[in-house]
């Protein structure tokens, strides 16, 4: 690990100006990105660490579940609003990583680093879910670019995101035997269940093959 | 043998060692920390093979914190050698193998991703990272040969100049003549091509040195993650740093895991003694896990082609077996003997072959060195056995049981003499096949199958009975075949003028549970409270001398030097009783921790002739000296045969090819158990090792020589949820040649289970016509069977 500026931020404001400067890097978890520092494949100037923003929690608003930026994959897998609304969405947190990683992990964290293995962007994107940031609103179809690549401004951090309740939904992972990341993970979701699709693998299955296609893809 | 007492022989009480463990207060070498330390970080290769045009230290030496930077170039300067190999091998025309030197710093050329080339001192191990990055360092990379296949193709790039072809040695045991006659004679042949996947070690403690130099005495000492404190004191010590013995201790502390990446002497011990000495400061170093991936010996590696000719019967004829052996890119310690006579020479089994022929070929790449890895050679043997023995069962229509049982070495022709230079003293292999069978309801198999087929799974059953050699070994025998060492043990057994005793072994725990299991021993024998029994381990300036630990040989070997002293101290103690009885010492009797003159009820404890021993008021002076205090140096007539039967059961989804272990059940027989709870955990251990081979490990190089399985994120170790409970049943035929009958348990579990868990796997996927399947079993591989495609195999 090189040095860095550490900064823990208590209001937004304060956080997004803080990563205005050169090569600050927003800390969510921290699960992919302390290992990354710790073998020196990063060396930012600053390190602004999220936790002290309050971003955490789980609520139903209207027909949608919002789950804000920094809650843990804990958190969402053992929520009763979740298990309620979206139970493959608790399902899917509850098979993340470690137990470790899970009280540590945040669904923000993974969106924001976008690793094409990782499960949550799938379900973003299978979901149609809206990812709200600092400065906009972003469907998840805009806000996913490229394997590691987002729509997010330097400056600009994700604050929560907003699930449509979907009739049924699934979620299915074959993880890799190593880092138990998915080598293919699927999500299905069924807006409506009177006239189920005639091809439902087609239209809805959304896959992602480890590293290739680098991003999530509706099959 | 007394009956089980408590804390005694066959008593399990709980290992001593593990609160220390478990309440984080162990002391790794890690945890320690000397006045006035440095840091040390090592520069190495990011290619793997190149000349060093130039290096740039200027840059790196003014930076903060740093004490000192050395390459190649200070090192040859003062004279330091490279660090050796314990062990010659000669081809069969009689040469000795290519021998290159290891240097401990790179020396004009870099052979492998995570060669050293330079050691960065500083106060503070950031520092020497810092410094490290600013070197400048120039290589003109060459071609690199990262696998067998690519080394021994024609023009392949040399590793070494003066090894031709990238040949270390071309070796052979056996009569070829007579394997050939006995082929021509063969009803049909069963043949065999594999690869022994390499793999990765992975202890849970890192390697870590800290070298020191006191310059008033001139005594170096080197603490360091070593199985063997005492090897490594005589090979650093004689042939790196030329300091004599007197003037070197190496203390190898509290070791988490060794499984044989910490036998040998790596570069790092040597460099940073050796810098200590230069800078008159403690230097430390700690491998960091990717390190660690790319510098601990790896295991395995082999590839073979075995031929079985077989009789009309079932009979085994002959066997011929030719292996290519990856020595990686230079020779770690003991890495000539593991394809040879750590390997070759089990090819018997636990059959009656007659005839066996085997050739091995050590190849040189451009790959960290491959070294003994938990089983060491046995397991590549087995496997290749094993295996080998299933599709002769296909080949003939037989039984895969029947044909074992029609060709197992048989109780009344013990002892055996293999045709591959092994006497077997003992083994009872219908019994361990009989009882492994009931435990794991062989017979019930086929019901379990058509109920699996029935919920759409595919479930198999496979099984290997195996034999192994451990306890190394006897000093002549080691010598003739090539051993630089002794292979004896020393125990020294001190008795305390109050009766308590402390124990000192030249054997290494690094997990085995030495502590607990030596410890009953002694009380067992001397009729002593196991809680009165300290083992001593670790420290070259506290013990004799010794071997150290690997190859099974703890128990066999320093459990029997620890009989033999204890033997001497019951003798003296007998002289010392009966002067104090007024009788003679051929009538003293020496049972549970008392001294009785036959025939009587006088006795003396044994706290009191321990006591009498020191304060000798009342003493035979004349015959005896005060104290209590006995040394034996225990060298082995044999080596020790542990055998055994391993059953698995798995169940695959032919969906996904992903396999299941629905049960695994290991008999083994081990002689005599000391612990039963500690075997148990060893077969564990063992086993759990021996299906990440079979199903998941894999080092996997690219064609340029970087490691690609680098990280536990690529490589995949074997974890709870991966493994079954285990079913664990030990026979005990005793070893014939030991005081104890003990043969060993360490390595059983990593040699019998690989064989039984792809035998399981082929007889899983019998429909689909497979014959072999190369670990590890892979989801990708199974599914791409399935599906009818080849499998793809990785990076070859």
């Amino acid at each position: 690990m090189y040095d860095f500026e550490y900064h823990k931020p208590t209001a937004l404001a304060d956080a997004t100006k803080a990563l205005g400067g050169t090569d600050a890097k927003a800390l969510a978890g921290g699960m992919t990105f302390i290992p990354v520092l710790k073998q020196r494949l990063a060396q930012p100037s600053a390190v602004v660490d999220l936790s002290g923003l309050g971003l955490t929690g789980i609520s139903l608003e209207g027909n949608s579940l919002v789950i804000k930026a920094m809650t843990t994959h804990r958190e969402v897998a053992t929520s009763p609003v979740v298990a309620k609304a979206i139970p493959a969405l608790a399902h899917l947190a509850g098979h993340i990583g470690d137990r470790q990683v899970r009280y540590r992990g945040t669904i923000g964290g993974s969106l924001a680093n976008n690793d094409p293995s990782a499960c949550y962007p799938s379900a973003v994107l299978a979901l149609g879910a809206t990812i709200k940031t600092t400065k906009r609103s972003l469907k998840a179809d805009e806000f996913f670019q490229g394997m590691f690549t987002t729509a997010l401004e330097p400056d600009e951090l994700i604050t929560e995101i907003s699930f449509p309740i979907p009739a049924k939904a699934a979620y299915e992972k074959f993880p890799n035997p190593a880092s138990r990341y998915a080598t293919v993970g699927g999500r299905r979701r069924h807006v409506q269940t009177l006239h189920p699709p005639r091809h439902p693998q087609r239209h809805q299955l959304i896959a992602r093959l480890a590293g290739q296609p680098p991003q999530p893809l509706i099959l | 043998m007394n009956d089980i007492i408590k804390g005694g022989i066959g008593d399990s009480p709980k290992r001593t060692e593990d609160h220390r463990f478990l309440s984080g207060n162990g002391r790794y070498t890690d945890d320690l920390n000397r006045p006035n330390q440095t840091h040390a970080y090592f520069k190495r290769s990011d290619v793997a093979h190149g000349v060093i045009k130039s290096i740039d230290t200027k840059a790196a030496a003014a930076m903060d914190g740093v004490i000192a930077i050395f390459t190649g170039a200070d090192l040859a300067a003062d004279n330091i050698g490279g660090v050796p190999c314990g062990w010659q091998v000669h081809s069969k025309d009689g040469s000795p193998m290519v021998e290159p030197p290891h240097p401990v710093l790179a020396q004009g050329k870099v052979r492998y991703v995570g060669d050293a080339i330079a050691m960065v001192i500083a106060e503070t191990k950031q520092q020497a990272k810092d410094a490290a990055e600013a070197l400048v360092i120039d290589i003109e990379t060459l071609p690199a040969v990262s696998t067998l296949r690519a080394a021994i193709a024609p023009g392949a790039s040399l590793v070494h100049d003066d090894a031709k072809g990238n040949v270390c040695y071309d070796w052979h045991l056996g009569d070829k003549e007579a394997v050939d006659a006995a082929f021509k004679q063969a009803f049909k042949v069963a043949t065999i091509d594999l690869t022994n996947n390499r793999l990765i070690p992975n202890p849970m403690e890192p390697r870590a040195a800290i070298g020191e130099y006191d310059i008033s005495s001139g005594e170096y000492t080197l603490h360091t993650t070593s199985q063997n404190p005492h090897v490594i004191r005589l090979l650093m010590g004689a042939f790196v740093l030329h300091v004599p013995e007197h003037k070197l201790r190496v203390v190898a502390p509290d070791v988490g895991g060794g499984f044989g990446a910490k036998i040998f002497h790596y570069i790092e011990e040597a460099a940073v003694t050796w810098a200590a000495s230069k800078i008159h400061r403690p230097v430390k170093w700690t491998c960091e896990r990717g390190e660690a991936f790319i510098t601990d010996a790896h295991g395995r590696d082999h590839v073979s082609h075995a031929e079985l000719a077989l009789a009309q019967d079932g009979k085994f004829l002959a066997l011929r077996v030719n292996t290519y052996a990856n020595m990686g890119a230079y020779l770690s310690t003991f890495a000539p003997s593991v394809p040879t006579y750590l390997s070759a020479t089990l090819l018997a089994g636990v059959y009656t072959t007659p005839v066996i022929y085997s050739e091995v070929k050590a190849i040189f790449t451009n790959t960290v060195p491959v070294d003994a890895y938990r089983g060491a050679g046995r397991p590549e043997t087995t496997f290749l056995l094993e295996r080998l023995v299933d599709i002769a069962a296909h080949t003939m229509g037989m039984d895969r049981v029947a044909i074992r049982r029609r060709n197992f070495i048989p109780i009344d022709a013990y002892p055996y003499q293999t045709p591959v230079a092994l006497m077997y003293d003992s083994g009872n292999h219908e019994a361990t096949l009989a009882r492994c069978m009931e435990l794991a309801d062989w017979s019930g198999f086929e019901a379990r199958r058509a109920k699996a087929k029935a919920r759409g799974k595919l479930r198999g059953i496979g099984m290997s009975t195996y034999l192994e050699a451990c306890g190394i070994a006897p000093s002549a025998v080691a010598g003739a075949l090539g051993a630089r060492a002794g292979l004896y043990e020393v125990a020294n057994v001190r008795v305390h003028p109050t009766g308590s005793i402390t124990v000192f072994t030249g054997t290494h725990s690094h997990g085995q549970g030495h502590e607990t299991t030596f410890a009953q021993l002694v009380a067992d024998q001397l009729g002593v409270p196991f809680e009165s029994v300290e083992v001593v381990h670790g420290d070259t300036a506290k013990i004799p001398f010794g071997m150290g630990t690997y190859g099974s040989r703890s128990l066999s070997v320093g459990g029997s030097a620890m009989v033999k002293a204890m033997d001497k101290i019951i003798a003296k103690g007998k002289k010392i009783a009966a002067h104090l009885m007024e009788a003679s010492a051929d009538d003293i009797e020496f049972k549970d921790g008392k001294f009785t003159v036959a025939g009587t009820d006088k006795s003396k404890a044994f706290g009191e002739i321990a006591f009498s021993a020191y304060v000798p008021h009342n003493y035979p002076i004349d015959e005896v000296e005060p104290g209590l205090d006995e040394t034996a140096f225990y060298d082995p007539k044999n080596f020790t045969f542990p055998g055994g039967c391993h059953i698995c059961e798995v169940e695959i989804d032919p969906e996904t090819g992903t396999v299941h272990l629905e049960n695994f059940t290991a008999v083994d027989d081990i002689g005599r158990v000391i612990n039963p709870m500690i075997v148990h955990g060893q077969v564990h251990g063992g086993v759990a090792q021996g299906i990440g081979q079979a199903l998941l490990e894999q080092a996997v190089y690219d064609p340029e020589g970087q490691l690609l399985s680098g990280s536990l994120m690529d490589y995949t170790m074997p974890r709870a949820d991966n493994l079954p409970s285990f079913v664990v049943g030990t026979e005990s035929t005793m070893c014939t040649h030991n005081p104890l009958g003990a043969k060993g348990v360490g390595e059983v579990g990593a040699i019998g289970s690989p064989p039984a868990v792809i035998n399981a796997v082929v007889d899983a996927l019998r429909d689909y016509g497979v014959t072999h399947i190369d670990m590890p079993a892979t989801a990708q591989k199974i599914w791409s069977i399935i599906n009818h495609a080849a499998p793809r195999m990785a990076a070859e």
